[in-house]
């Protein structure tokens, strides 16, 4: 679809208060053109397979009540789509902890009430020892089986709605037709399969490594000493 | 003082909570792959990406993984349900390292070895590129086939039937005449039979479907129960169990009428080549044989038409049936090499 140009200034209006950046990927993503498609194979290969392993740090760190692992994980997505190139990116896990570091941090000074262990975790945090194996690297990726399994875990009619919408490419009507729904129904019942796959999927990804749990161990000794 | 309202407004905005973005998110994601957004759509869209560095980053975060179960085709023709899961695919090592809590006992029998593995490949792996097939059947051809899941279709005389297999569902259209089926239980995959505007839908069981022209649509369930809906409608879908025949009528489908076993019985006898009548009249009797030969039987006159029979008959047979009927009516023959007329 064209973008028209009468079209930009009423974009920059609403998104006024953010940076030109946002404004640039709103463009790249609603029109889902080939930068668009590749960003998002990079974020599916080399920050999805991570967030298992981040959720753990995550939990690990005393977050402040209004901040939950989610909420850092969809704003560290949220930042790295904000950027206009990743190939800069060495190692996508380190810039992700590193995202979510960041995060932590802002939200901590925003808050006023900053838990004094909540800053000590992250002045101890060595991203650098956080490196997985490349075994453990290469079993965290969207194996296909794995895929087939997930969406084994979903319930009929919602298996066979999103199933032929994925492989067959039927239409939202067509499908409704076929398993006897409305087609707001497919529409509705997709979504949430989208959302389960990426929770069933997401806890799969590669295993924090073992660096991690020492380094904790560390952690506790030295507050212990204090 | 225009300020300050404003920055009211501002304080009182509500922080949404990850999961109901997260759902948001999914819900676009789904709206953009599906076809391209409208103006207005696109604005929305527009808005909310930018009301919270959240909703931006769900967003990719769920376009991203939408892409990927794309993927799944690439599974692909070489794998069937019977057969074992090649090597390339399965590592064992990695998915029991991997596996969450909730694959529980199917992870056990992956551990197990390469035959479990098989034997608990879920359905969804199936993922052959759909298999179509087309059957269709002569004047007074009577043929059973056997489609990939195991199900029977027994095709009745001049019947055509068009069969698409996929991961997600068992789709057979029956274009035109008469079919059986006899339905393997799968409950991964909804069987369903679309004939006109009658849309059956089941997941195992035993059922007649008739599509000819000129007649109403016809359903006779034999055994279990199937799920019977007028396509593109709204309404509910009705329910209809073993000895019910619903046959459709103008707009909607007529309220399922029971029919006892002997009845039902002589509704299948075609499958053995034998048509079965009960007190029907000539005229009817005649119009179902027209289904299974050239030959057609023809009425002096009207009275005639209107006289009933009962009997068992060979279908490829018109001239028998025209005797049988002419020596216990007390009527005569003539028969030419299209048509075979009664007269008294």
């Amino acid at each position: 679809m064209v973008w028209q140009k009468q079209q930009l200034p009423f974009y920059i209006i609403i998104v006024g208060r953010y940076s030109a950046c946002f404004l640039r990927y709103l463009i790249e993503v609603v029109r889902m053109g080939e930068r668009g498609e590749d960003r998002s194979r990079w974020l599916a290969l080399h920050i999805f397979p991570h967030e298992r392993a981040l959720r753990s740090r995550l939990l690990r760190w005393n977050l402040p009540p209004d901040l939950d692992p989610d909420d850092v994980i969809q704003e560290v997505y949220g930042r790295i789509v904000a950027m206009p190139s990743v190939e800069a990116i060495r190692s996508p896990r380190a810039y992700m902890f590193q995202m979510a570091r960041s995060v932590m941090l802002m939200h901590l000074r925003r808050a006023k009430i900053v838990s004094i262990r909540g800053v000590e975790n992250l002045e101890r945090f060595d991203i650098a020892a956080d490196e997985p194996s490349p075994e453990q690297q290469a079993s965290g990726r969207l194996e296909l089986h794995r895929l087939a399994l997930a969406i084994d875990c979903i319930e009929q009619p919602w298996r066979s709605a999103f199933l032929l919408r994925m492989t067959e490419d039927l239409t939202h009507s067509e499908i409704g037709y076929r398993l006897g729904l409305s087609e707001n129904a497919v529409q509705k019942g997709n979504a949430r399969t989208l959302v389960r796959l990426i929770k069933i999927l997401g806890e799969g990804g590669t295993p924090p490594s073992d660096a991690s749990m020492q380094e904790d161990g560390q952690e506790l000794n030295s507050r212990a000493r204090d | 003082m225009h300020l300050c309202r404003r920055m009211v407004r501002n304080l009182t905005h509500v922080r949404e909570t990850s999961a109901a973005i997260g759902l948001k998110a999914a819900e676009w994601a789904i709206r953009v792959d599906h076809a391209p957004l409208s103006l207005i759509e696109e604005a929305e869209l527009g808005a909310w990406l930018a009301k919270d560095i959240r909703n931006a980053g769900a967003f990719a975060r769920a376009q991203a993984i939408l892409s990927e179960t794309r993927r799944i085709k690439a599974l692909g023709p070489s794998m069937s349900p019977g057969s074992p899961v090649p090597e390339a695919v399965v590592n064992h090592g990695d998915f029991l390292a991997n596996s969450p809590g909730h694959f529980d006992r199917r992870r056990i029998l992956v551990g197990a070895g390469a035959g479990a593995v098989a034997a608990s490949i879920p359905a969804a792996i199936w993922l052959q590129s759909p298999h179509e097939e087309e059957f269709a059947t002569r004047l007074g051809e009577v043929r059973t086939v056997s489609l990939p899941d195991g199900t029977r279709m027994t095709l009745n005389t001049a019947t055509s039937a068009k069969v698409r297999f996929s991961a997600a569902e068992r789709w057979v259209d029956l274009q035109d005449g008469e079919a059986l089926f006899d339905v393997t239980k799968d409950p991964a995959r909804p069987f369903i039979v679309s004939a006109g505007a009658a849309l059956v839908r089941v997941v195992g069981t035993s059922f007649t479907l008739r599509r000819i022209n000129g007649a109403p649509v016809e359903l006779l369930v034999r055994e279990g129960t199937v799920e019977l809906k007028r396509a593109g409608s709204n309404d509910a879908a009705r329910l209809v169990s073993a000895n019910m025949r619903v046959v459709g009528a103008g707009t909607g489908l007529d309220q399922p009428s029971e029919i006892d076993d002997d009845e039902l019985q002589r509704e299948l006898a075609w499958r053995e080549g034998l048509l079965s009548f009960e007190d029907q009249t000539l005229e009817d009797i005649a119009r179902q044989f027209e289904r299974y030969n050239h030959v057609r039987i023809i009425f002096a006159d009207p009275g005639i038409a209107q006289q009933t029979i009962t009997g068992v008959f060979a279908a490829n047979e018109p001239v028998a049936f025209a005797n049988a009927a002419s020596l216990s009516l007390g009527l005569k023959l003539e028969a030419s090499s299209e048509a075979i007329m009664l007269r008294r």
